[in-house]
């Protein structure tokens, strides 16, 4: 039996990241039951949740018209994204290997239910881009693109690999890079392009930092290197900014590689190679996060039986319970405090955020006003709205990032509180981040389910669009609201009144009708925008709350589990101190086979960690 | 009176309001001389949108540093002078002279070495037909990788001064973004209180890169200029929209018979060669593609050209044959640069002084804000001039237009947009007639005019803001009458 067992240790660098992984995870679960330690089980289950996604995701990003439909065309080696000199992508397109080529878009109708259509590929242009005539009668009044999809034959892209070609990035405060910064919690890898005739921005360079504080995987792509004759000073000067916390720079011309087939610099090249690896080693983050996790479990298992064998072997039995009894002592303090400082930092959280969310929001509609002074809303209104849309997409943007950055803060400080030293603090602070992480991602899965129960599975993968829109949902729902702005004045409400007053008198003054539809506009702006507030106030208070409720069961199990470490420890250790020499030998026995199972366990955690740490290349 | 000799009889009035009152004399004194300077034009827009490059291109010579990496650490205005010479000026001091040193592909200034943000300006004096119409003012970019260089444009631009530092602004993008929009609406938020699309115009620089430097390159270029046009919210923001590529303009003033000669043996290659070497800039500079053309020329070339730049030149001068001449000229006009001259010669210089009494005004208005005058002469003569001057009442008449508070009829409103954006040119412009109208078919098409605003004016019917737009309207043309 034992031997069987240890055979499972995973040693063989063969395996793929979650093969090691999930192998890892039914060791600690066995291990675990043996120790009698049950309450490990179940957080082992839910650290190793993420370590069967079949789909390996990538986002391409970076600012407008960079060459980023042009990157993923010359990856790929088919002209799939459509390029334009003018327009540009509007809308995120999944790319993906299919043995022939198919497209389809989901769309979200005015109701908010998604649907799922086919569209001929050759047709991909007029959706990706802003009003193409293909829209017309598949798209209503209201209704919205979330995202499309494109499958191409091609032997460059993994099975289950995504290339998701986002919308031009406008900067770090802007609403699309919200967006993509939310969507790239879900990837496994973000292709950064920028255009090699400039450096790097201080825009783009916020950006790529804040990607890399989240700990994504990110290569940065120099495009165009066949137009500027400065391109190799520019990726110096690039190198240098990013060097060691990306994966790579590589300098790129798709032109040349879509047009005469030749790969300068070997870019494109060593982009697909990347893919290759990125996909190799999908879950692999999820595993080493649970081999992380064995390891802590294994020395949590380990301590009592050690703390019994320093009692069994009498040589400092006085000594054994002085060490147990302190670390017990001081985790009851720690368990007396956690909670209130939980719930005062969440509390804290919820009126600040909301506060400043506020705040933020009667700042733009004074600034609207103010705006409105100066035109006729019936004219001016097409400005006006999208100035609006970007300044309300700015404030739930800042909104969103605070109450992250929040929440980071209060995990560590629990952590802190929590763990014995500042290393095992920091471990505690990224599990439990993760966790909180996790807790959006369940919630999205959620909501993916819930959304494709009616259904038909298209060809594509069907799911991960879903979860990608749903990455986008505060990013929609001003869009959408957007939407609603413009509609309740720019068309009924305007002619309506202009209708009235019309057959009312041909008198009426011009300016009164004016200053009347000002009052319109300003109205509806106050109007959206306490809509909006109320939304996101829900959507804020409820992200907070599964915050809170995650965390809050984190730590409590985190707590728990150290307490019952430390008590088990000093029960063995004082019932060892009162038993017979025949208890004790037999005794000492059971603990031996015990430990060799828990070693066993803490040497393949360490193991998988080395094999995971570094990216199979 | 013009407005320009309004503000200058205000001026004086404002002299004898501040006897003895030595900053705020001083302060005048700067008003007076900016009156009867050139224009002056800054050049802004995000890091690396082309700026340098452009203002090299428009003076002809090479002045400002425009390599990799951001090169316009400082404010630096250029100036003409009787000789070359070059002045800094450090924050609250007297500007001092330093040594002009003249490089390859740019000027200097010894010694160098100053810290961001240590220097409000440099002034470069460079003695050149071009920078006697207009002084030209090069900013470090918006947006740029040192936070301070992006604040010190802005505060130069948005003018935090006392008088304010340009006239009109050529905004350079590659493409709108959102910063970029928030720039020029802060840019017009000043003296008037509201934005003023008159004096400020719009380049999309760089126009090469936009279609990837293939041969159609500019057309595209020319649609996304096209689009900013129509664009109601550019509209508000620039007068126009106009596509340049920046390098190639620049370019077009440099070229020798030697780069000529150059293009032309290239045009002798035979067609695989040939397209072998303007595939990518590696291949204009590989030694094995078409040895027999001496690789420094073609990086020399490169160089001044760029590779959008050599397709252009070979194409033209395989097709048509040009001289070295010719062949200056014709680049000048593809790239976009004759088109810029004009717009800037219409749009600013044109109207350089309706611009610059504009620009004293706001001036003026922020004196007597800082030092309140004992008598109320200044600030009622201020008041007048600002109610009563008439180019004040078409450039609210632009606002009332674009803004949508006027109600015409859409030819109307085609004849009063021709009108109002045409504001200080001569009177062929303003009445949208074809250039060669005789001035008797003027005259008679102004009296025509005037008769149909004033009963427009005058119908009982019409709300009071389109019959007070129907009365400037009038009144303007009246005003062309009497001039013609």
């Amino acid at each position: 039996m034992q031997r069987l067992e240890e055979r499972e240790v995973p040693t063989e660098t063969t395996a793929t990241a979650a093969e090691i992984a999930s192998r890892l995870a039914r060791l600690a679960r066995s291990t675990a039951r043996l120790c009698g330690r049950t309450d490990l089980i179940g957080r082992i289950e839910r650290i190793g949740v993420g370590i069967g996604d079949p789909n390996t995701r990538i986002l391409v990003a970076g600012e407008f018209k960079t060459g980023k439909s042009s990157l993923v065309n010359a990856v790929v080696g088919h002209d799939v994204c459509p390029t334009d000199t003018d327009a540009a992508t509007a809308v995120a397109t999944v790319v993906r290997a299919e043995p022939a080529p198919c497209a389809s878009i989901l769309v979200r109708r005015g109701g908010g239910d998604l649907e799922m259509v086919d569209v001929d590929p050759a047709d991909l242009g007029d959706w990706v881009t802003e009003d193409g005539p293909a829209r017309h009668g598949v798209l209503a009044h209201g209704d919205e693109l979330v995202v499309a999809a494109v499958g191409v034959p091609t032997d460059w892209l993994a099975p289950g690999l995504l290339m998701i070609d986002l919308p031009g990035v406008g900067g770090l405060g802007s609403l699309a890079g919200a967006a993509t910064l939310s969507a790239a919690a879900h990837a496994h890898g973000v292709v950064f392009v920028t255009d090699g005739g400039r450096p790097l921005a201080a825009d783009e360079q916020a950006f790529l930092a804040e990607l890399v504080r989240r700990r994504h995987h990110v290569v940065l792509v120099e495009s165009r290197i066949d137009l500027h004759p400065a391109w190799r000073e520019v990726l110096g000067s690039d190198r240098e900014v990013v060097k060691t916390d990306t994966d790579g720079c590589m300098a790129v011309s798709s032109e040349l590689l879509n047009l005469v087939g030749v790969d300068r610099e070997e870019g494109i090249a060593a982009l697909r190679g990347w893919l290759a690896d990125v996909s190799k080693d999908a879950g692999r983050s999820a595993g080493l996060r649970l081999a992380v996790f064995a390891e802590q479990a294994g020395r949590a298992m380990r301590a009592p039986l050690e703390a019994e064998l320093a009692a069994l072997g009498e040589d400092d039995a006085p000594g054994v319970l002085d060490v147990c009894r302190a670390e017990q002592q001081r985790l009851r303090s720690a368990g007396a405090r956690w909670s209130q400082l939980l719930s005062d930092g969440f509390a804290d959280l919820a009126a600040d955020s909301d506060y400043r969310m506020r705040e933020r929001l009667r700042e733009v509609v004074r600034d609207g006003e103010a705006q409105l002074a100066d035109v006729d809303p019936a004219r001016g209104w097409g400005g006006l709205a999208s100035g609006w849309r970007r300044a309300l997409g700015d404030v739930v943007d800042a909104h969103f990032v605070l109450v992250d950055r929040r929440v980071e803060e209060i995990a560590r400080t629990l952590a802190r509180l929590v763990a014995p030293d500042e290393e095992s603090a920091a471990a505690l602070g990224d599990e439990l981040m993760a966790v909180a992480l996790g807790a959006d991602v369940g919630q999205d899965v959620a909501e993916r389910d819930l959304a494709l129960g009616e259904l038909p599975r298209s060809g594509l993968g069907t799911k991960s669009l879903v979860l990608l829109r749903s990455s986008y949902s505060s990013a929609l729902m001003i869009g959408f609201l957007g939407s609603v702005i413009g509609l309740s004045l720019a068309a009924p409400a305007v002619l309506a009144v202009g209708a009235v007053l019309g057959t009312r008198g041909l008198m009426q003054e011009n300016t009164r009708q004016i200053d009347h539809r000002r009052q319109l506009a300003a109205t509806a702006l106050r109007r959206h925008t306490e809509e909006l507030a109320t939304a996101l106030g829900k959507e804020s208070r409820d992200r907070i709350r599964r915050g809170q409720r995650v965390l809050r069961d984190a730590i409590s199990a985190e707590l728990e589990s150290r307490l019952r470490t430390a008590g088990d420890a000093l029960a063995r250790a004082e019932r060892v101190a009162a038993a017979s020499a025949a208890e004790r030998a037999s005794r000492r026995s059971a603990i031996a086979v015990e430990l060799r199972r828990v070693d066993t366990l803490l040497a393949a955690s360490r193991n998988v960690q080395t094999i995971l740490a570094e990216p199979a290349r | 009176m013009s407005l320009f000799g309004q503000v200058l009889q205000l001026l004086e009035i404002a002299e004898r309001t501040y006897v003895g009152h030595p900053e705020a004399t001083a302060t005048l004194e700067r008003i007076r001389v900016r009156m009867v300077e050139p224009l002056r034009v800054a050049i802004a827009g995000r890091v690396k949108s082309g700026k340098s490059t452009l203002l090299n291109a428009l003076v002809g010579e090479p002045l400002a540093a425009s390599d990799v990496g951001e090169c316009t650490r400082f404010v630096t205005w250029y100036q003409a002078g009787g000789s070359y010479r070059a002045f800094v000026q450090r924050h609250g001091r007297e500007a001092e002279q330093v040594r002009l040193i003249r490089r390859t592909h740019c000027v200097d200034v010894e010694p160098g070495g100053w810290a961001d943000g240590e220097l409000e300006r440099i002034v470069v004096e460079w003695p050149s037909r071009r920078l006697r119409q207009m002084t030209l003012i090069d900013t470090p970019g918006l947006g740029s990788l040192s936070a301070q260089l992006g604040r010190s444009t802005e505060a130069q631009l948005l003018g935090e001064q006392d008088t304010s530092p340009a006239d009109a602004v050529v905004y350079v993008v590659r493409h709108l973004h959102g910063s970029d929009v928030r720039f020029l609406e802060a840019l017009h938020d000043d003296d008037v209180g509201r934005p003023f699309p008159v004096n400020s115009l719009i380049v999309v620089g760089r126009a090469d890169e936009i279609g990837a430097g293939r041969l159609d390159a500019m057309d595209a270029a020319a649609r996304v200029a096209e689009r900013y046009r129509r664009d109601p919210q550019v509209r508000q923001l620039g007068s126009t929209a106009v596509a340049v590529a920046g390098l190639v303009a620049f370019g077009s003033t440099q070229l020798t018979e030697e780069h000529h000669r150059t293009i032309l043996d290239q045009t002798r290659l035979d067609p695989d060669a040939a397209q072998m070497l303007l595939r990518s800039v590696d291949d204009v500079v590989d030694p094995a593609i078409a040895p027999g053309i001496d690789v420094a020329r073609r990086r020399e070339l490169l160089n001044l050209l760029g590779l959008f730049g050599m397709r252009l030149a070979e194409r033209l001068v395989a097709e048509g044959h040009l001289s070295a001449a010719e062949l200056a000229t014709a680049l000048r006009v593809h790239s976009g640069l004759d088109e810029l001259q004009r717009v800037i010669g219409e749009q600013f210089v044109a109207r350089a002084e309706v611009l610059k009494a504009r620009s004293a005004m706001g001036s003026l208005k922020r004196l007597v804000g800082r030092f309140p005058p004992s008598s109320d002469t200044l600030v009622a003569g201020i008041e007048r001039v600002e109610a009563g001057a008439h180019e004040f009442a078409e450039l609210r008449l632009l606002l009332a237009v674009r803004g949508g508070g006027v109600r015409l009829d859409p030819t109307e409103e085609h004849e009063v947009e021709q009108l109002v954006s045409t504001i200080g040119l001569p009177a062929i412009e303003r009445l949208g007639l074809d250039c060669g109208a005789d001035p008797d078919l003027t005259r008679h098409e102004l009296v025509t005019r005037i008769g149909r605003w004033r009963r427009r004016a005058e119908t009982p019917l019409a709300d009071p803001a389109t019959a007070a737009a129907a009365s400037v309207v009038a009144r303007s043309y009246e005003g062309l009458l009497a001039e013609s």
